[in-house]
């Protein structure tokens, strides 16, 4: 497959996927910041923009604007619209790659939400679009796995999601328990279901919210697809399988890189990570950056000399 | 034959023999305005060919017409069989504008347009090979080298390179016009990057659905083998000792007008579709990058203009060929389609000379004739036209598309002085020719049906042997009394049935 294309695909899952992380966060703030509040709304608006929106801007947040900011802003990097308009860029490169289904799919979900023009204070307007998007993204891996041949392109398009996830859950795990000292009931609620994760938690821990549990679950269970265990799992046999189909012979490092990151959820129990969780989560992010780029430098732009070596 | 009922299968027109009353209606507004009539002899004969047809529109109230209509186009839009249009603050996709009728021509009449392609193309071939090598036309005072040496398209870096088989023009589409006597003559070759084989393939498909039963009843010869064909055509120029090639076809991107042709064309081969950054010259070969590693390339079928392809040599700035690529070509590692340089034959000046070119290679009286053609860098002519600009059309000579084009009977005063002043200025790149009124075919439009002006572009294809597929293109000029009919320029499309003997 072409190095181009590969990148094209990997980089229209990752901002699908970051587009659909956004929306189940302001989901759930947006329904957190409807009921009265112990602590101010401005808080929880700066949770939700420090877990979306990284950077020097998310300190100060007007909480008329931060709505949309994070869903409609033309300007900025990180709203939903950016993301959306980002992954069909992506797909519009590759056409001919992915399904017609996929490629549908995605261009009407683009059209729905870029066309009614969002202005800010419209509120209703933007959570509209939220919705959208978080329902069509559910839709779009269905036609994805449904449509597509499950080949090297399939994996460099699972690859993308499963490292946008992972990376996304510890940057939202490391906002709700270490940057934010005062979470209660409700901010718990709101952080599973950020994660899609309330009614699996509910099944499998009671609906007794122990911050603890919430971290095990999210962090370490293997079998629910929104934790990062199961992330890191899905991002090593999609690396397996591209190695294995593209008969590379310089994937050395992208072992080790996924094998160590791998052990970090594997072998731990949540009481050890607990003592120094900014530490560990940032360490997580660290890796898969570090994967990220290996992956890039391996298949889609290797040096021309290494490329006659091998 | 039986057909299901209308109700259950819209996109298909239900053929009896019964009028009803609605069906003549159609046909009621249509005019012959001195122009060849592709459909009619006279309004009371429609020609044999066309009967099948004709007797299909006697029975057609508008309404099923217009739903079949909406039905076409719903198909084209849903296949994403679109172009780009330029203007405006962004490219929008357009569906192709396409009309519903077919255009008919008949076994005799193809006969004759086969064997004049593939002998004018021959010609043109052997015409490009003489010019980059040792140029013998032009010793002989066949065609004057002033006139091929200033050729915005010439390529001086071609003299003396060898291409694969001798074979220049691999795709070629020419584009004939039926003049008022009913005879078939060539308006323009198209040998650099022809586009709109896709809308040929792709609008087949459609009226198969559309009318299937009148599709059977003419004995249309098939067109479906386009993809292999070209395919096969693109295999047989790769460097020798390279029995299993690797041919890609080279797109400047998703935001040429003609991306989804290309996207097309490679699904239909099975060939990768790569762009300029997906390419790496080392050591004289090209290679494509791959996730496992480097390919190697033997066969480039480019859609994009020579300037571009290799900032080493052509447009420094380009970013959409591959550094090297023309020396890689220089080397014989890896064979272009269509050559580079190919521009000097089909420059509209050059066009003038063909007649004489194939008479100097071949031998032989030119089977399609040409338009008749003035050239302005001649003073006398250039006076001649330069009184009438009113009567004449006028071209540039290194354009395509429609661009760069006065049509002397539908211009203003203010126009014809603009283009005097531009003709006086370069006479060397206008040629004027006089206004010919294409033949005219039926066609639907809002609601009712009326004659429109069409040309056709057939396909060439030369590798091996030269195949053209009995088929092409045929333009329509959608705005009533137009006779301009590229896309860019208000036209659309009809599909062409070559009929079996």
């Amino acid at each position: 497959m072409l190095s181009r294309v590969a990148d094209s695909l990997y980089w229209m899952s990752r901002y699908f996927e970051r587009a659909d992380n956004a929306a189940r966060v302001l989901e759930a703030t947006y329904g957190l910041i409807l009921n009265p509040a112990k602590f101010s709304t401005e808080e929880r608006w700066y949770r939700a923009v420090s877990s979306l929106a990284p950077g020097p801007a998310s300190g100060d947040v007007d909480p008329q604007r931060a709505l949309f900011l994070l869903v409609a802003d033309p300007e900025g990097a990180f709203s939903i619209v950016k993301c959306i308009s980002g992954a069909r860029e992506n797909a519009r490169q590759v056409r001919e790659e992915i399904s017609s289904e996929m490629w549908e799919h995605l261009n009407r979900l683009f059209h729905a939400v870029t066309g009614p023009n969002l202005q800010p204070g419209d509120d209703a307007g933007a959570m509209r679009a939220v919705r959208l998007v978080r329902e069509g993204s559910y839709r779009f891996k269905g036609v994805t796995d449904a449509t597509m041949s499950h080949d090297e392109g399939w994996h460099f398009i699972q690859l993308g999601k499963y490292i946008e996830r992972a990376s996304n859950l510890c940057v939202l795990l490391d906002a709700y328990f270490v940057v934010d000292k005062h979470a209660d009931d409700l901010d718990w609620v709101g952080l599973l279901s950020s994660c899609a994760a309330f009614e699996a938690y509910c099944k499998a821990c009671t609906a007794e919210l122990r911050p603890d549990r919430i971290a095990d679950f999210l962090l370490l269970k293997p079998e629910f697809p929104y934790s990062v265990r199961y992330s890191l799992d899905q991002m090593h046999h999609a690396l397996t399988s591209i190695s294995t189909l593209s008969l590379s012979r310089r994937t050395e490092k992208i072992e080790r890189l996924i094998g160590r990151l791998r052990s970090m959820v594997a072998y731990v129990q949540v009481s050890e990570v607990m003592r120094g969780l900014h530490k560990y989560l940032a360490g997580i992010i660290e890796q898969c950056r570090d994967l990220h780029a290996a992956v890039h430098e391996v298949y889609i732009e290797y040096p021309i000399d290494v490329a006659f070596e091998s | 034959m039986r057909y299901p009922c209308g109700d259950r299968a819209p996109t298909m027109i239900i053929e009896t023999s019964a009028a009803s009353a609605g069906g003549a209606e159609g046909l009621r507004h249509y005019f012959l305005n001195g122009a060849y009539d592709e459909m009619f002899r006279s309004l009371d004969h429609p020609r044999k060919q066309y009967r099948p047809l004709h007797n299909l529109l006697l029975n057609l109230g508008p309404d099923e017409l217009r739903r079949s209509k909406h039905e076409a186009d719903q198909s084209f839009f849903n296949q994403g069989i679109t172009f780009t249009v330029y203007g405006g603050d962004k490219g929008t996709e357009r569906i192709f504008p396409h009309d519903l009728l077919p255009r008919i021509i008949t076994a005799a009449e193809w006969e004759k347009i086969e064997r004049g392609l593939t002998q004018r193309i021959t010609a043109l071939n052997l015409f490009l090979r003489d010019v980059y090598h040792e140029a013998k036309i032009i010793a002989d005072g066949v065609v004057p080298g002033s006139i091929i040496y200033t050729c915005k398209h010439y390529r001086r870096e071609m003299r003396g390179i060898k291409v694969p088989r001798d074979v220049y023009v691999t795709v070629v589409g020419t584009d004939l016009i039926r003049n008022p006597e009913g005879n078939f003559v060539v308006l323009e070759d198209n040998l650099r990057v022809p586009s709109g084989v896709s809308y040929m393939l792709t609008s087949r498909k459609v009226m198969k659905q559309i009318f299937p039963g009148l599709f059977q009843k003419c004995r249309v010869r098939p067109i479906e083998q386009y993809s292999q064909a070209l395919l096969s055509t693109l295999r047989s120029l790769a460097p020798e000792g390279r029995p299993e090639p690797t041919v890609v076809l080279l797109t400047p991107g998703a935001y040429n007008s003609a991306y989804f042709e290309h996207t097309y064309l490679a699904r239909q081969m099975g060939i990768e579709l790569v762009e300029g950054r997906d390419l790496v010259v080392h050591d004289n070969i090209v290679y494509m990058r791959t996730t496992f590693g480097l390919q190697r390339v033997d066969v480039i079928y480019r859609r994009i203009d020579d300037d571009y392809l290799d900032p080493l040599v052509f447009e420094s700035g380009s970013a959409l060929g591959a550094v090297g690529l023309f020396n890689a070509y220089r080397a014989g590692n890896v064979a272009f389609a269509n050559a580079l340089g190919t521009g000097v034959a089909d420059d509209k000046a050059i066009y003038a000379y063909v007649p004489q070119i194939i008479r100097y290679y071949l031998d032989e009286d030119p089977i399609l004739e040409n338009v008749e053609t003035l050239l302005l860098s001649d003073p006398s002519q250039r006076a001649h036209v330069c009184e009438r600009l009113d009567q004449y059309v006028v071209k540039a000579v290194g354009e395509s598309g429609g661009y760069g084009m006065l049509i002397g009977p539908h211009s203003t005063e203010e126009e014809r002085i603009q283009f005097r002043q531009r003709i006086q200025a370069q006479p060397r790149n206008y040629i004027a020719q006089p206004v010919i009124n294409l033949s005219t075919a039926p066609c639907f439009v809002d609601g009712t049906i009326e004659p429109r002006h069409v040309d056709l572009r057939p396909y060439v294809l030369y590798g091996e042997k030269i195949v053209i597929v009995p088929g092409g293109l045929t333009r329509v000029a959608l705005r009533k009394g137009s006779l301009v009919v590229n896309s860019s320029q208000g036209g659309g499309s009809k599909d062409t049935w070559v009929l079996q003997n």
